[in-house]
């Protein structure tokens, strides 16, 4: 199975439309697709397409540090390893604070004395959707309150991974930005299209994914959405001097935007044809 | 009593900080030895945790009383699991605050 980000820094661009549409372009060429929502904190690709979250197979854990008073001797290498600084020692014991906690789990292996165990919370869901036979889409959600919901996006992709070559395609919609959670979806990806639109937050953003793209060696194009709306040059430039190129241009569609709006991508599945999507 | 007071530069003026988790230094005053020291406060640069790690430092060195113009809920929360009582200022410097005491 191939793997490809859609991903673009910016919120707002068209992350999920253009995952979408080119979930239904590979469709329509007779390949197996899984589209799979990482934007786990608020995943939509359900509702963009016309479809509920009803289908719960799975839920994911983070694992928290538990002390145990009786073997814990202060030694604060806990503290120490701590790059969330997430453990702290206050009124002569050790404390967990579970908010900062990344689950790394560094703190298991640095106790010299074998003190902490393993505590399991449930940080979010997988819902699992057969659109068709030959579209599946995959959602994370995390749960409220959770801060670090990278996690959530491995366990998505691990819970992917497992269908192997039963699909031929995965497509990973990934959050905006250019944290955590995002280098999550994108790690080891095939292929990444970094979705931009002709701002001057558009380009401020795609640059950084670029650099991000860059840092973690992966082969990424460039889909310049509402692409009539304002000036490209600049986006074209970035294009050239990080050696990417502009596999898309997508101009603004009232069409697009009003099936958009009403969640019925799954009604007009031929919707992808406005897009002059390169067979390559 | 031990005090500290979150500030941005090194010197007996330097007013309050307006953060305390990346505040630059602390000013820790022992009002029994007269004592005055500046020291750098780790969560100045942490990329989270800040207000954990500064509160961390003040506990370890036994401080009763903070100085702050502004303080964070995990900040708050070290502070009163440490048993370090925390007091809002603003405007003034670690001279005034010394002589105040």
């Amino acid at each position: 199975m191939k793997s490809i980000a859609v991903t673009g820094g910016k919120g707002g661009t068209g992350k999920s439309t253009i995952a979408i549409l080119m979930a239904y372009y590979y469709l329509s060429k007779g390949l197996k697709v899984i589209l799979a929502d990482c934007d786990v904190e608020c995943p939509n690709d359900s509702i963009i397409i016309g479809r509920s979250l009803k289908n719960e197979k799975e839920k994911t854990y983070a694992i928290y540090p538990k002390i145990d008073k009786k073997k814990c001797n202060l030694c604060g290498k806990c503290i120490k390893s701590c790059k969330q600084n997430a453990i702290y020692k206050a009124g002569g014991v050790i404390k967990i604070e579970e908010m900062l906690c990344s689950s790394c789990g560094v703190c298991f292996h640095v106790c010299p004395r074998g003190a902490i165990s393993k505590k399991k919370d449930i940080n979010g869901k997988i819902f699992e959707d057969d659109i068709t036979k030959e579209f599946k889409l995959v959602t994370g959600r995390s749960e409220i309150k959770v801060r670090e919901t990278s996690p959530i996006v491995n366990e998505v992709r691990k819970y992917v991974a497992e269908y192997g070559n039963d699909y031929d395609i995965c497509i990973i919609d990934t959050a905006a930005g250019t944290h955590c959670t995002v280098i999550q979806a994108l790690e080891d990806m095939d292929e990444v299209f970094i979705v931009t639109e002709p701002t001057p937050l558009g380009v401020h953003d795609l640059k950084l994914m670029l650099e991000l793209t860059k840092v973690l060696g992966l082969k990424r194009r460039i889909v310049i959405n509402k692409s009539n709306l304002g000036k490209t040059g600049n986006i074209y430039n970035l294009a050239k001097k990080y050696k990417s190129d502009v596999y898309l241009e997508v101009p603004y569609d009232k069409k697009i935007e009003e099936i958009y709006m009403k969640g019925e991508f799954e009604k007009n599945p031929d919707l992808f044809k406005l897009l002059d999507i390169k067979n390559e | 009593m031990k005090i500290a007071i979150c500030v941005d530069g090194s010197e007996e003026k330097a007013k309050v900080s307006d953060v305390f988790g990346r505040c630059k230094y602390f000013a820790v005053y022992d009002s029994e030895s007269e004592k005055l020291e500046f020291i750098k406060n780790p969560g100045d640069g942490a990329s989270r945790g800040a207000g954990i790690s500064a509160g961390q430092v003040l506990i370890d060195r036994k401080i009763e009383k903070v100085y702050c113009s502004n303080i964070g809920p995990n900040a708050e929360r070290i502070l009163s699991q440490g048993g370090i009582e925390n007091e809002v200022v603003k405007e003034k410097s670690v001279k005034e605050i010394i002589n105040e005491l």
